[in-house]
Protein backbone atom coordinates (compact mmCIF):
# COMPACT_ATOMS: atom_id res chain seq x y z
CA UNK A 1 0.00 0.00 0.00
CA UNK A 2 1.35 3.80 -1.35
CA UNK A 3 1.22 5.67 2.05
CA UNK A 4 1.07 9.40 1.15
CA UNK A 5 1.43 11.84 3.76
CA UNK A 6 -2.38 14.01 4.54
CA UNK A 7 0.79 17.32 5.30
CA UNK A 8 3.51 17.10 3.56
CA UNK A 9 2.66 19.94 1.49
CA UNK A 10 2.81 21.79 4.40
CA UNK A 11 6.41 22.11 4.83
CA UNK A 12 8.10 23.99 2.73
CA UNK A 13 11.79 22.41 2.73
CA UNK A 14 10.41 19.35 1.63
CA UNK A 15 7.66 20.24 -1.36
CA UNK A 16 9.43 24.19 -2.51
CA UNK A 17 11.79 24.71 -5.71
CA UNK A 18 14.15 26.68 -3.22
CA UNK A 19 13.88 23.97 -0.48
CA UNK A 20 16.58 21.05 -0.53
CA UNK A 21 15.72 18.79 -3.91
CA UNK A 22 14.96 15.18 -3.31
CA UNK A 23 15.43 15.90 0.46
CA UNK A 24 13.99 12.44 2.44
CA UNK A 25 14.46 13.52 5.58
CA UNK A 26 13.98 10.65 8.14
CA UNK A 27 15.94 12.10 11.35
CA UNK A 28 13.16 13.50 12.84
CA UNK A 29 14.29 12.70 16.07
CA UNK A 30 17.27 15.08 15.61
CA UNK A 31 14.44 17.59 14.42
CA UNK A 32 11.73 17.99 13.03
CA UNK A 33 10.48 20.37 10.14
CA UNK A 34 8.57 23.09 10.26
CA UNK A 35 5.27 23.72 9.29
CA UNK A 36 4.51 27.10 7.17
CA UNK A 37 2.41 28.12 9.75
CA UNK A 38 5.28 27.99 11.82
CA UNK A 39 7.59 29.93 9.98
CA UNK A 40 5.09 32.76 9.05
CA UNK A 41 3.98 32.87 13.00
CA UNK A 42 7.85 33.78 13.61
CA UNK A 43 8.59 36.08 10.83
CA UNK A 44 4.77 37.85 11.24
CA UNK A 45 6.34 38.30 15.12
CA UNK A 46 9.11 39.79 13.81
CA UNK A 47 7.48 41.69 11.13
CA UNK A 48 4.71 43.14 13.23
CA UNK A 49 4.95 42.36 16.85
CA UNK A 50 8.76 42.43 18.34
CA UNK A 51 8.80 43.62 21.38
CA UNK A 52 10.56 42.75 24.77
CA UNK A 53 8.12 41.56 27.46
CA UNK A 54 7.52 42.51 31.15
CA UNK A 55 9.34 45.89 30.58
CA UNK A 56 7.17 48.17 28.30
CA UNK A 57 4.24 50.06 29.02
CA UNK A 58 2.91 50.41 25.69
CA UNK A 59 0.01 48.51 23.84
CA UNK A 60 2.62 46.62 21.64
CA UNK A 61 4.43 45.19 24.35
CA UNK A 62 1.64 44.22 26.52
CA UNK A 63 0.17 42.50 23.38
CA UNK A 64 2.92 40.52 22.65
CA UNK A 65 3.04 39.69 26.37
CA UNK A 66 -0.76 38.43 26.13
CA UNK A 67 0.72 36.05 23.23
CA UNK A 68 3.45 34.54 24.97
CA UNK A 69 0.80 33.77 28.35
CA UNK A 70 -1.40 32.37 25.67
CA UNK A 71 1.39 30.21 24.26
CA UNK A 72 1.89 29.21 27.43
CA UNK A 73 -1.48 28.33 28.26
CA UNK A 74 -1.46 26.19 24.86
CA UNK A 75 1.16 24.29 26.27
CA UNK A 76 -0.93 23.77 29.61
CA UNK A 77 -3.74 22.66 27.33
CA UNK A 78 -1.62 20.03 25.34
CA UNK A 79 0.29 18.37 27.94
CA UNK A 80 -3.38 18.21 30.05
CA UNK A 81 -1.34 20.10 33.24
CA UNK A 82 -4.18 21.73 35.32
CA UNK A 83 -2.22 25.02 35.77
CA UNK A 84 -0.40 27.06 33.31
CA UNK A 85 1.97 28.50 36.28
CA UNK A 86 3.24 25.17 36.29
CA UNK A 87 4.31 25.60 32.60
CA UNK A 88 8.07 27.16 32.64
CA UNK A 89 9.74 27.78 29.15
CA UNK A 90 13.85 27.30 28.72
CA UNK A 91 15.75 27.43 25.71
CA UNK A 92 15.71 23.78 25.42
CA UNK A 93 14.59 19.97 27.13
CA UNK A 94 18.79 20.30 27.86
CA UNK A 95 18.10 23.43 29.93
CA UNK A 96 14.91 22.27 31.24
CA UNK A 97 17.08 19.03 32.72
CA UNK A 98 19.96 20.94 34.00
CA UNK A 99 17.53 22.69 35.66
CA UNK A 100 15.59 20.04 37.60
CA UNK A 101 19.34 18.50 38.43
CA UNK A 102 20.12 21.97 39.97
CA UNK A 103 16.87 23.31 42.00
CA UNK A 104 15.23 20.09 43.00
CA UNK A 105 18.53 17.97 44.40
CA UNK A 106 18.96 22.04 45.91
CA UNK A 107 15.90 21.82 47.36
CA UNK A 108 15.31 18.34 48.48
CA UNK A 109 18.56 16.62 48.36
CA UNK A 110 21.32 15.72 51.25
CA UNK A 111 24.11 13.72 52.32
CA UNK A 112 23.35 9.86 51.85
CA UNK A 113 20.57 10.75 49.20
CA UNK A 114 20.24 9.27 46.03
CA UNK A 115 19.43 10.22 42.23
CA UNK A 116 18.08 7.34 40.19
CA UNK A 117 18.24 7.54 35.83
CA UNK A 118 17.99 4.74 33.61
CA UNK A 119 21.15 3.46 30.93
CA UNK A 120 18.34 4.53 28.38
CA UNK A 121 18.48 7.96 28.41
CA UNK A 122 19.75 10.65 26.34
CA UNK A 123 22.89 12.55 27.75
CA UNK A 124 20.85 15.87 28.58
CA UNK A 125 19.12 13.53 30.82
CA UNK A 126 21.74 11.38 32.64
CA UNK A 127 24.92 14.07 32.81
CA UNK A 128 23.49 16.90 34.57
CA UNK A 129 22.37 14.60 37.33
CA UNK A 130 25.88 12.71 37.27
CA UNK A 131 27.20 16.58 37.51
CA UNK A 132 24.77 17.27 40.56
CA UNK A 133 25.60 14.10 42.79
CA UNK A 134 29.10 14.69 42.27
CA UNK A 135 29.25 17.78 43.35
CA UNK A 136 26.95 17.42 46.02
CA UNK A 137 28.32 14.45 47.42
CA UNK A 138 24.99 12.30 46.31
CA UNK A 139 25.02 8.75 45.02
CA UNK A 140 23.89 8.46 41.32
CA UNK A 141 22.41 5.61 40.27
CA UNK A 142 21.77 3.57 37.09
CA UNK A 143 18.60 1.36 36.57
CA UNK A 144 20.60 -1.01 33.61
CA UNK A 145 18.75 -1.88 30.24
CA UNK A 146 18.88 -4.88 28.70
CA UNK A 147 21.13 -5.44 25.68
CA UNK A 148 17.88 -5.43 23.39
CA UNK A 149 17.99 -1.74 24.62
CA UNK A 150 14.74 -2.50 27.14
CA UNK A 151 14.62 -1.47 30.81
CA UNK A 152 15.46 -3.89 33.61
CA UNK A 153 12.58 -2.75 35.54
CA UNK A 154 13.57 -5.65 38.47
CA UNK A 155 17.03 -3.75 39.18
CA UNK A 156 14.83 -0.57 39.60
CA UNK A 157 13.39 -2.01 42.54
CA UNK A 158 16.39 -2.77 44.16
CA UNK A 159 18.15 0.83 43.52
CA UNK A 160 14.67 2.91 44.08
CA UNK A 161 15.13 3.54 48.18
CA UNK A 162 13.85 5.90 51.03
CA UNK A 163 16.80 7.99 50.28
CA UNK A 164 16.32 8.62 46.99
CA UNK A 165 15.00 11.88 46.11
CA UNK A 166 14.76 12.15 42.23
CA UNK A 167 14.00 9.07 39.71
CA UNK A 168 14.75 10.46 35.87
CA UNK A 169 13.51 8.53 33.13
CA UNK A 170 12.95 8.94 29.38
CA UNK A 171 9.29 8.55 27.95
CA UNK A 172 10.95 6.67 24.56
CA UNK A 173 14.35 6.47 23.72
CA UNK A 174 15.84 7.98 21.23
CA UNK A 175 18.00 5.33 19.74
CA UNK A 176 15.65 2.48 19.85
CA UNK A 177 11.83 4.13 20.06
CA UNK A 178 11.74 1.63 23.43
CA UNK A 179 9.21 3.02 25.93
CA UNK A 180 9.55 2.24 29.10
CA UNK A 181 6.43 1.49 31.34
CA UNK A 182 6.13 4.46 33.09
CA UNK A 183 3.29 4.19 35.50
CA UNK A 184 5.27 1.46 37.28
CA UNK A 185 8.09 3.36 37.64
CA UNK A 186 6.35 6.00 38.92
CA UNK A 187 4.43 3.91 41.38
CA UNK A 188 7.65 2.48 42.84
CA UNK A 189 9.33 6.09 43.34
CA UNK A 190 6.13 8.10 44.66
CA UNK A 191 6.00 4.89 46.97
CA UNK A 192 9.46 5.33 48.27
CA UNK A 193 9.10 9.19 48.35
CA UNK A 194 10.81 10.09 45.23
CA UNK A 195 9.78 12.76 43.09
CA UNK A 196 9.95 11.88 38.67
CA UNK A 197 11.02 13.74 35.92
CA UNK A 198 10.05 11.94 32.86
CA UNK A 199 11.95 13.08 29.48
CA UNK A 200 9.56 13.36 26.99
CA UNK A 201 11.58 15.32 24.12
CA UNK A 202 11.00 12.03 21.36
CA UNK A 203 7.74 10.93 23.02
CA UNK A 204 5.82 14.03 22.72
CA UNK A 205 6.11 13.86 18.93
CA UNK A 206 4.61 10.18 18.74
CA UNK A 207 2.04 9.96 21.81
CA UNK A 208 -0.70 12.61 23.27
CA UNK A 209 0.78 13.03 26.81
CA UNK A 210 -1.01 14.06 29.49
CA UNK A 211 0.69 14.63 32.62
CA UNK A 212 -1.87 14.26 35.28
CA UNK A 213 -2.55 10.98 34.15
CA UNK A 214 0.68 9.91 33.97
CA UNK A 215 1.32 11.32 37.17
CA UNK A 216 4.83 11.95 36.99
CA UNK A 217 5.76 15.23 39.28
CA UNK A 218 8.32 17.30 36.29
CA UNK A 219 8.33 16.54 32.72
CA UNK A 220 10.32 18.34 29.89
CA UNK A 221 10.64 18.02 25.95
CA UNK A 222 12.09 20.55 23.14
CA UNK A 223 9.65 22.54 20.89
CA UNK A 224 11.83 21.57 17.68
CA UNK A 225 10.84 18.30 18.37
CA UNK A 226 7.42 18.78 18.33
CA UNK A 227 7.63 20.33 14.68
CA UNK A 228 8.45 24.18 16.60
CA UNK A 229 10.92 25.56 15.93
CA UNK A 230 14.56 25.30 17.82
CA UNK A 231 15.45 27.68 20.98
CA UNK A 232 12.56 26.53 22.78
CA UNK A 233 12.03 23.87 25.67
CA UNK A 234 9.13 23.31 27.97
CA UNK A 235 9.57 22.37 31.92
CA UNK A 236 6.22 20.97 33.53
CA UNK A 237 6.13 20.97 37.58
CA UNK A 238 3.96 20.45 39.72
CA UNK A 239 2.70 23.92 41.40
CA UNK A 240 3.48 22.67 45.04
CA UNK A 241 7.17 21.61 43.81
CA UNK A 242 8.11 24.96 42.01
CA UNK A 243 7.23 26.70 44.82
CA UNK A 244 9.73 25.37 46.65
CA UNK A 245 12.35 24.99 44.51
CA UNK A 246 15.22 27.63 44.53
CA UNK A 247 15.85 29.48 40.87
CA UNK A 248 18.53 28.16 38.28
CA UNK A 249 19.29 31.42 36.13
CA UNK A 250 19.75 34.14 37.93
CA UNK A 251 19.28 37.98 36.41
CA UNK A 252 16.16 40.71 34.87
CA UNK A 253 12.79 39.13 35.06
CA UNK A 254 12.85 37.22 37.13
CA UNK A 255 13.10 39.28 40.31
CA UNK A 256 10.65 41.40 42.05
CA UNK A 257 10.68 43.75 45.06
CA UNK A 258 9.41 42.48 48.09
CA UNK A 259 6.75 43.92 50.65
CA UNK A 260 9.93 45.51 52.71
CA UNK A 261 11.36 46.54 49.51
CA UNK A 262 13.47 44.38 49.47
CA UNK A 263 15.21 42.50 45.74
CA UNK A 264 13.27 38.56 45.72
CA UNK A 265 12.46 35.82 43.70
CA UNK A 266 9.22 35.91 41.70
CA UNK A 267 6.81 32.85 41.88
CA UNK A 268 6.86 30.33 39.06
CA UNK A 269 6.79 30.46 36.66
CA UNK A 270 8.85 33.81 36.13
CA UNK A 271 11.39 32.78 39.14
CA UNK A 272 12.80 30.18 36.42
CA UNK A 273 12.84 32.44 33.30
CA UNK A 274 15.57 34.60 33.86
CA UNK A 275 16.27 37.26 30.81
CA UNK A 276 14.81 37.79 28.13
CA UNK A 277 12.92 34.83 26.47
CA UNK A 278 12.96 33.44 23.11
CA UNK A 279 10.29 34.76 22.08
CA UNK A 280 9.52 33.97 18.94
CA UNK A 281 10.42 30.17 19.15
CA UNK A 282 8.13 30.15 21.89
CA UNK A 283 5.21 31.44 19.87
CA UNK A 284 6.39 29.29 17.09
CA UNK A 285 5.92 26.37 19.86
CA UNK A 286 2.49 27.21 20.25
CA UNK A 287 2.22 27.76 16.31
CA UNK A 288 2.85 24.23 16.01
CA UNK A 289 0.54 23.17 18.47
CA UNK A 290 -2.23 24.58 17.04
CA UNK A 291 -1.27 23.48 13.52
CA UNK A 292 -0.90 19.77 14.96
CA UNK A 293 -4.68 20.21 16.83
CA UNK A 294 -6.19 21.74 13.73
CA UNK A 295 -4.56 18.74 11.21
CA UNK A 296 -5.92 16.09 13.82
CA UNK A 297 -2.92 15.27 15.83
CA UNK A 298 -4.65 11.51 16.50
CA UNK A 299 -5.11 10.77 13.27
CA UNK A 300 -1.70 12.12 12.19
CA UNK A 301 -0.33 9.22 14.98
CA UNK A 302 -2.25 6.67 13.35
CA UNK A 303 -0.43 6.99 9.90
CA UNK A 304 2.59 7.40 11.40
CA UNK A 305 1.94 4.00 13.07
CA UNK A 306 0.98 2.39 9.22
CA UNK A 307 4.34 4.01 8.24
CA UNK A 308 6.66 2.19 10.97
CA UNK A 309 4.97 -0.71 10.10
CA UNK A 310 5.98 -0.31 6.57
CA UNK A 311 9.39 1.01 7.48
CA UNK A 312 10.02 -2.32 9.93
CA UNK A 313 9.11 -4.59 6.75
CA UNK A 314 11.07 -2.45 4.12
CA UNK A 315 14.21 -2.82 6.47
CA UNK A 316 14.23 -6.42 7.30
CA UNK A 317 13.90 -7.12 3.76
CA UNK A 318 17.28 -5.55 3.16
CA UNK A 319 19.78 -8.12 3.00
CA UNK A 320 22.56 -7.62 5.65
CA UNK A 321 20.94 -5.14 7.59
CA UNK A 322 20.31 -6.10 11.04
CA UNK A 323 17.98 -4.56 13.59
CA UNK A 324 18.96 -3.35 16.94
CA UNK A 325 16.19 -3.36 19.92
CA UNK A 326 13.84 -4.88 21.02
CA UNK A 327 10.72 -6.09 18.78
CA UNK A 328 7.67 -3.86 17.88
CA UNK A 329 6.79 -1.20 16.36
CA UNK A 330 8.68 2.54 16.41
CA UNK A 331 8.97 5.29 14.29
CA UNK A 332 12.98 5.31 15.68
CA UNK A 333 14.75 2.08 14.37
CA UNK A 334 18.33 1.72 14.37
CA UNK A 335 20.11 -0.53 12.68
CA UNK A 336 23.72 -1.36 10.85
CA UNK A 337 24.80 -3.47 7.86
CA UNK A 338 27.12 -5.57 7.57
CA UNK A 339 30.76 -5.09 6.58
CA UNK A 340 30.24 -1.43 7.26
CA UNK A 341 30.38 1.13 9.91
CA UNK A 342 27.47 3.21 10.88
CA UNK A 343 28.95 6.28 8.89
CA UNK A 344 29.52 4.65 6.07
CA UNK A 345 25.56 4.03 5.25
CA UNK A 346 25.08 7.63 6.52
CA UNK A 347 27.40 9.11 3.99
CA UNK A 348 25.99 6.74 1.19
CA UNK A 349 22.29 7.69 1.93
CA UNK A 350 23.03 11.48 2.23
CA UNK A 351 24.90 11.06 -1.13
CA UNK A 352 21.46 9.89 -2.31
CA UNK A 353 19.42 12.84 -0.49
CA UNK A 354 18.43 10.40 2.17
CA UNK A 355 19.17 12.20 5.81
CA UNK A 356 19.61 9.64 9.18
CA UNK A 357 21.49 10.14 11.85
CA UNK A 358 24.84 7.70 12.58
CA UNK A 359 27.07 7.84 15.59
CA UNK A 360 25.99 7.12 18.95
CA UNK A 361 23.06 9.38 19.48
CA UNK A 362 24.55 10.98 22.52
CA UNK A 363 23.18 8.22 24.41
CA UNK A 364 26.60 6.29 25.56
CA UNK A 365 25.48 4.19 28.68
CA UNK A 366 22.93 2.39 26.48
CA UNK A 367 25.08 2.23 22.81
CA UNK A 368 27.60 0.35 25.27
CA UNK A 369 24.80 -1.49 26.72
CA UNK A 370 23.48 -3.00 23.17
CA UNK A 371 27.19 -4.17 22.51
CA UNK A 372 27.17 -1.05 19.66
CA UNK A 373 29.95 1.11 18.44
CA UNK A 374 27.71 3.08 16.85
CA UNK A 375 24.40 2.51 14.63
CA UNK A 376 22.34 4.20 12.07
CA UNK A 377 18.77 5.53 12.90
CA UNK A 378 15.88 6.40 10.98
CA UNK A 379 13.27 8.43 12.82
CA UNK A 380 9.83 9.13 11.63
CA UNK A 381 7.70 12.36 10.84
CA UNK A 382 4.18 13.08 9.83
CA UNK A 383 5.74 14.37 6.60
CA UNK A 384 7.69 11.40 5.31
CA UNK A 385 5.71 8.77 2.81
CA UNK A 386 6.19 5.59 1.01
CA UNK A 387 8.00 6.81 -0.93
CA UNK A 388 10.73 7.83 1.18
CA UNK A 389 10.91 4.45 2.85
CA UNK A 390 11.41 2.71 -0.55
CA UNK A 391 14.13 5.19 -1.55
CA UNK A 392 15.45 4.36 1.98
CA UNK A 393 15.88 0.81 1.20
CA UNK A 394 16.48 1.03 -2.41
CA UNK A 395 19.77 2.85 -1.54
CA UNK A 396 20.74 -0.31 1.57
CA UNK A 397 20.24 -2.65 -0.61
CA UNK A 398 22.41 -0.81 -3.36
CA UNK A 399 24.89 -0.25 -0.65
CA UNK A 400 24.73 -4.28 0.56
CA UNK A 401 25.23 -5.32 -3.25
CA UNK A 402 28.92 -2.79 -3.30
CA UNK A 403 29.69 -4.63 -0.47
CA UNK A 404 29.66 -7.85 -1.81
CA UNK A 405 31.35 -6.58 -4.50
CA UNK A 406 34.11 -4.87 -2.45
CA UNK A 407 34.22 -7.77 -0.26
CA UNK A 408 34.74 -10.08 -2.90
CA UNK A 409 37.33 -8.52 -4.21
CA UNK A 410 39.41 -7.99 -1.47
CA UNK A 411 39.04 -11.80 -0.63
CA UNK A 412 40.23 -12.42 -4.41
CA UNK A 413 37.16 -13.97 -5.42
CA UNK A 414 34.93 -12.23 -8.31
CA UNK A 415 31.00 -12.04 -8.40
CA UNK A 416 29.26 -13.98 -10.52
CA UNK A 417 28.74 -12.16 -14.09
CA UNK A 418 24.90 -12.10 -14.95
CA UNK A 419 23.59 -14.41 -17.16
CA UNK A 420 26.27 -16.76 -16.75
CA UNK A 421 27.18 -19.91 -14.63
CA UNK B 1 58.40 8.02 -5.58
CA UNK B 2 58.85 9.92 -2.50
CA UNK B 3 55.30 11.13 -0.67
CA UNK B 4 54.78 14.35 -2.09
CA UNK B 5 55.00 12.21 -5.74
CA UNK B 6 52.80 9.56 -4.29
CA UNK B 7 50.54 12.04 -2.61
CA UNK B 8 50.43 14.06 -5.65
CA UNK B 9 48.79 10.96 -7.76
CA UNK B 10 45.99 10.54 -5.21
CA UNK B 11 45.58 13.86 -5.20
CA UNK B 12 45.03 13.85 -8.75
CA UNK B 13 42.63 10.28 -8.81
CA UNK B 14 39.97 12.14 -6.55
CA UNK B 15 40.02 15.17 -8.64
CA UNK B 16 39.08 13.18 -11.54
CA UNK B 17 36.16 11.30 -9.47
CA UNK B 18 34.51 14.88 -9.36
CA UNK B 19 31.16 13.09 -7.98
CA UNK B 20 30.79 11.92 -4.23
CA UNK B 21 29.17 8.66 -5.28
CA UNK B 22 32.82 7.85 -7.32
CA UNK B 23 34.89 8.96 -4.42
CA UNK B 24 32.71 6.68 -1.80
CA UNK B 25 33.09 3.48 -4.11
CA UNK B 26 36.52 4.64 -4.03
CA UNK B 27 37.21 4.56 -0.61
CA UNK B 28 35.09 1.79 -0.28
CA UNK B 29 37.92 -0.12 -2.07
CA UNK B 30 40.51 0.80 -0.26
CA UNK B 31 39.31 0.46 2.77
CA UNK B 32 38.60 -3.39 2.68
CA UNK B 33 41.00 -4.78 5.18
CA UNK B 34 40.36 -7.22 8.14
CA UNK B 35 40.45 -5.21 11.48
CA UNK B 36 44.40 -4.37 13.02
CA UNK B 37 44.53 -7.21 15.82
CA UNK B 38 44.79 -5.97 19.57
CA UNK B 39 44.78 -2.50 18.06
CA UNK B 40 41.06 -1.58 19.12
CA UNK B 41 41.58 -0.56 22.77
CA UNK B 42 40.20 2.20 24.58
CA UNK B 43 43.93 3.50 24.85
CA UNK B 44 44.70 3.72 21.45
CA UNK B 45 40.67 5.11 21.01
CA UNK B 46 40.98 8.89 19.24
CA UNK B 47 38.16 11.11 20.47
CA UNK B 48 35.17 12.05 18.30
CA UNK B 49 31.68 10.72 17.97
CA UNK B 50 31.33 10.39 14.36
CA UNK B 51 33.72 7.15 13.39
CA UNK B 52 35.41 5.36 15.46
CA UNK B 53 39.72 5.80 15.14
CA UNK B 54 42.15 3.55 16.43
CA UNK B 55 45.85 4.99 16.58
CA UNK B 56 49.10 3.82 17.64
CA UNK B 57 52.42 4.98 16.29
CA UNK B 58 55.94 4.39 17.11
CA UNK B 59 59.59 5.05 15.87
CA UNK B 60 62.39 2.42 14.40
CA UNK B 61 65.22 4.96 14.07
CA UNK B 62 64.29 7.58 12.17
CA UNK B 63 61.42 6.02 10.95
CA UNK B 64 57.91 6.36 11.88
CA UNK B 65 55.45 3.17 12.07
CA UNK B 66 51.60 3.11 12.63
CA UNK B 67 48.61 0.87 13.07
CA UNK B 68 45.86 3.10 12.07
CA UNK B 69 42.28 1.16 11.87
CA UNK B 70 38.21 2.54 11.93
CA UNK B 71 35.34 0.93 11.87
CA UNK B 72 34.22 3.34 8.88
CA UNK B 73 35.34 1.59 5.60
CA UNK B 74 35.22 4.98 4.01
CA UNK B 75 37.65 6.76 6.84
CA UNK B 76 39.60 3.00 6.66
CA UNK B 77 39.90 4.15 3.10
CA UNK B 78 41.81 6.95 4.04
CA UNK B 79 43.72 4.97 6.35
CA UNK B 80 45.28 3.14 3.25
CA UNK B 81 46.64 5.96 1.63
CA UNK B 82 47.93 7.05 5.07
CA UNK B 83 49.63 3.73 5.26
CA UNK B 84 51.11 3.88 1.67
CA UNK B 85 52.12 7.86 2.13
CA UNK B 86 53.46 7.98 5.53
CA UNK B 87 54.60 4.28 6.65
CA UNK B 88 58.16 3.72 7.28
CA UNK B 89 58.67 7.58 6.64
CA UNK B 90 60.94 10.06 8.21
CA UNK B 91 58.61 12.78 10.79
CA UNK B 92 60.52 15.10 8.84
CA UNK B 93 59.33 14.20 5.82
CA UNK B 94 55.98 13.77 7.00
CA UNK B 95 56.04 17.24 8.35
CA UNK B 96 56.59 18.22 5.09
CA UNK B 97 53.48 16.37 3.54
CA UNK B 98 50.33 16.78 5.24
CA UNK B 99 47.48 15.29 3.88
CA UNK B 100 46.50 17.42 1.05
CA UNK B 101 44.70 14.74 -0.84
CA UNK B 102 41.48 14.94 1.86
CA UNK B 103 40.82 18.39 -0.07
CA UNK B 104 40.58 16.57 -2.86
CA UNK B 105 37.96 14.33 -1.54
CA UNK B 106 34.14 15.39 -1.64
CA UNK B 107 32.83 17.04 2.35
CA UNK B 108 29.96 14.71 1.66
CA UNK B 109 32.16 11.93 1.65
CA UNK B 110 34.72 12.59 4.16
CA UNK B 111 33.10 15.00 6.54
CA UNK B 112 34.50 17.95 7.55
CA UNK B 113 34.91 16.94 11.34
CA UNK B 114 36.24 13.67 10.42
CA UNK B 115 39.05 14.94 8.09
CA UNK B 116 39.99 18.31 10.83
CA UNK B 117 39.12 15.27 13.91
CA UNK B 118 40.87 12.04 14.13
CA UNK B 119 42.36 12.08 10.35
CA UNK B 120 44.44 15.20 11.54
CA UNK B 121 45.15 13.83 14.47
CA UNK B 122 46.60 11.24 13.51
CA UNK B 123 48.84 12.90 10.82
CA UNK B 124 50.27 15.25 13.46
CA UNK B 125 50.68 12.48 15.63
CA UNK B 126 53.21 11.02 12.63
CA UNK B 127 54.48 14.29 12.17
CA UNK B 128 55.35 15.00 15.42
CA UNK B 129 57.41 11.97 16.26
Amino acid sequence: MTLVSPVRKDFPILCSPEGEKDLVFLDSAATTQKPEAVIRRISDYYRYENTNIHRGSYPLSLRTEEYFEKARRTVRQWLGAPRAEEILFTKSATESLNLLAHSVLSAWAGPGDNVVVTELEHASNYYPYREQCRVRGLEFRVIPAHTDGTLDLTAAKALIDGRTKLVSVTAMSNVTGFSPELPPLIQLAHGKGALVSVDASQAVAHHRINVEELGCDFLSFSGHKLYGPMGCGVLYGKAGLLERMPAFLWGGDMLERGTDGSVICRDAPGRFEAGTPNLEAILGLAAAIEYLDEKNFPILLAYERELSEQLLEGLKAVPGLCLHGPEGLSPIVTFSMEGYGAYDVGTFLGAAGVSVRCGAHCAYPLMERMGLESSCRVSLGIYNDSHDLDLLTERLKELGRRGYVHRGKAAGILPPVSGTL
Amino acid sequence: MSIEERQREYCRLFRELSDPDSQLDQLFSLGVAPPEKGLRRPENRLAGCRTAIWFTSWKKGEKVFFRLFSESLLVNGVCAIYRELYQGETGADIQKNPPRFLEEISDRVIYPDVKRGGLWTCYKQLAAQ
